[in-house]
């Protein structure tokens, strides 16, 4: 197999989301001496994003953006310990800390984002679910992060949002990070009502929310 | 004359005008116990609620002139069990942590699920699932002789395929294995439809009128899975459980429940022989449009916002939102108006009372609107 090929095999793998095989398609890739970062870069992310675009578009569905994300994640995990073991640098997109609020222990949506945002070069540190502000503003500070990413699931988890920004603000942090906010009852409106300074209604949008929002960091 | 509540909804459900447009309303458990104190003496005598598991009736439905009752039975009995530790595991082996919240009217709690009694692989093939001979059939006996008669009642065998194999695997891994695990999938439902369909017999012999499935199929703008994936894992299913239960006893209704958006598979649900849709959540499908395209052959019960308009609109925009919703969606019968959930404890009190005046004032057919 030529390395385009290997490639093409790890790029379809994704789209399909077989993720069983995957880790066995992105080790063929490093023993062809594959540059683990340019496998990331024109494999698996070319293979996301369509995944997404195909999400918006409503051919693929929930199960399928998931089978998608894990067999990305398999492949991410092995190319990063590589990574890591040839100690190069994989340029950071930025720093994300992400959670679920307080009250709220809803998981998926928060880390189908967090998947998303790796593959395309965020640090993303995932808090889990049911967040509260402390571990929010704490971690924010340990990473000096870039952004903040909250999710909330119900509408009387959503008012939490609001108060963690009201934190970062008494703590004068809020000028120095771009807040998030999804879930599915969370609005623009809502966002805009509590000072977020976006707002995503999918995964998919949510990475380009967060790009959108490191070009004006 | 004026009809019974069961008269009323029956017209209804045969898709023609009754004297008023029926409608009911439930709460989570604090509110039920806010109204149950506020109203303690008007509702002194009326006969209610007797077991505190099978949430369902109480006496407010009758203080309110709900037209509908409801007996609730199968899986989604582990919801809101008022226990005095944070977590409890129910007849299915779900762990449950009660997840607190604050609101204007104090604190209340949601239960969620901490534990997947068969997230691991090797726990399948020897699980065991309740017994539906277990199920106290003595509630629902009390409620259909106390009511039976004047009411319209509703069993409720919820979490019926879907959303059961969700609560026994897990979120996230019932997704993928929707998919990837077919086998795992078909064998977990299955046991979900065996055990629903069972207490479904015993509701259609105690003399129930209409039998309430759901399975959450809609995310709050799309599918959760693909209409093939429904169509191939799920609609069978449903459509066995429906003829079965039709089968039993021809005259029984099907309500079929889904929060969220499943426009693209109301034709199938109509063909597997569902009557009513609930909720018809107005954030995620325009009741209106619903209406017009399938009112004629399918029945819809819901439609008022427990997502925006009651918890955060005013008194004047929920008689509104009533008042919109009787002029589209009840023309013609095959309409239950309802809260789209239960009403939930962040919901303003003058909310509450607009919801029962509007009710009250714009229900009268012929409609004048």
């Amino acid at each position: 197999m030529t390395a385009e090929e290997i490639k093409k095999e790890l790029y379809e793998n994704v789209l399909n989301g077989d993720f069983d095989l995957t880790q066995e398609i992105a080790q063929k890739v490093l023993s062809e001496n594959m540059d683990p970062l340019e496998a990331i870069n024109t494999a698996l992310v070319p293979a996301i994003e369509l995944v997404g675009e195909k999400f918006g578009k409503k051919e693929y569905f929930l199960p399928d953006l998931m089978r998608s994300a894990n067999a990305m994640k398999n492949a991410l995990a092995v190319f990063e310990k590589e990574i890591k073991a040839r100690g190069i640098e994989r340029k950071s997109s930025g720093k994300v800390v992400i959670g679920t609020v307080k009250g709220d222990i809803h998981e998926i949506g928060k880390s189908i984002v967090a998947s998303l945002l790796t593959a395309k070069g965020f640090d993303v540190f995932d808090l889990g679910v049911d967040v509260d502000s402390e571990s929010f503003i704490k971690k924010v500070l340990e990473e000096k992060a870039d952004i903040l990413a909250m999710s909330a699931l119900l509408p009387i988890t959503m008012p939490y949002q609001a108060k963690v920004i009201e934190d970062l603000k008494a703590k004068g942090l809020r000028t120095g990070i771009k807040v998030m906010v999804g879930g599915s009852p969370v609005t623009q409106e809502h966002a805009d009502r509590i000072g977020a300074d976006g707002y995503a209604d999918n995964a998919v949008s949510a990475v380009k929310l967060a790009e959108k929002l490191m070009l004006k960091s | 004359m004026a009809m019974t509540s069961k008269e009323r909804m029956q017209t209804a459900m045969d898709h023609k005008e009754p004297d008023k447009v029926p409608f009911q309303a439930t709460f989570v458990p604090e509110v039920d116990k806010i109204l149950r104190k506020k109203y303690a003496k008007k509702i002194e005598g009326i006969k209610g609620k007797t077991a505190e598991k099978y949430q369902g009736m109480t006496e407010l439905d009758i203080l309110f002139g709900h037209d509908m009752l409801l007996l609730t039975y199968g899986m989604s009995t582990g919801y809101y069990r008022d226990t005095e530790s944070d977590t409890y595991v129910d007849d299915w082996g779900i762990k449950w942590k009660k997840m607190p919240y604050n609101t204007i009217n104090g604190i209340g709690y949601y239960t969620e699920i901490i534990g997947f009694p068969l997230a691991d692989d090797n726990k399948i093939d020897s699980y065991i699932p309740p017994d539906p001979d277990n199920e106290d059939m003595g509630y629902s006996e009390e409620v259909i002789k106390n009511y039976g008669r004047q009411y319209y009642i509703c069993g409720i065998i919820d979490c019926s395929i879907f959303e059961a194999f969700k609560y026994l695997r897990g979120m996230e891994q019932s997704m993928v294995d929707i998919v990837v695990n077919k086998d795992i999938a078909h064998k977990i439902m299955d046991m979900s439809v065996d055990y629903h369909l069972k207490l479904g017999f015993k509701l259609i012999e105690r003399g129930v009128d209409l039998l309430w499935l759901a399975d959450d199929l809609g995310g709050e703008h799309t599918l959760l899975m693909s209409p093939s994936t429904f169509r191939e894992m799920v609609k069978p299913k449903m459509g066995y459980m429906i003829g079965e239960l039709k089968k039993k006893n021809r005259n029984i209704k099907i309500a079929f429940h889904s929060d969220g958006f499943i426009e693209p598979i109301i034709d199938d649900l109509i063909e597997v022989g569902v009557d009513l849709l609930n909720p018809i959540q107005p954030e995620s499908m325009d009741p209106a449009t619903i209406k017009k395209k399938y009112g004629k052959r399918i029945g819809m019960w819901g439609t008022i916002s427990t997502q925006q308009t009651l918890p955060f609109g005013t008194a004047a925009d929920v008689e509104k939102e009533v008042a919109e919703r009787i002029k589209t969606c009840a023309p013609g019968g095959g309409f239950l108006l309802a809260p789209t959930h239960n009403i939930q404890l962040d919901v303003p009190f003058e909310n509450i009372e607009a919801f029962y005046r509007a009710v009250e004032k714009y229900r009268n057919y012929p409609l004048n609107l």
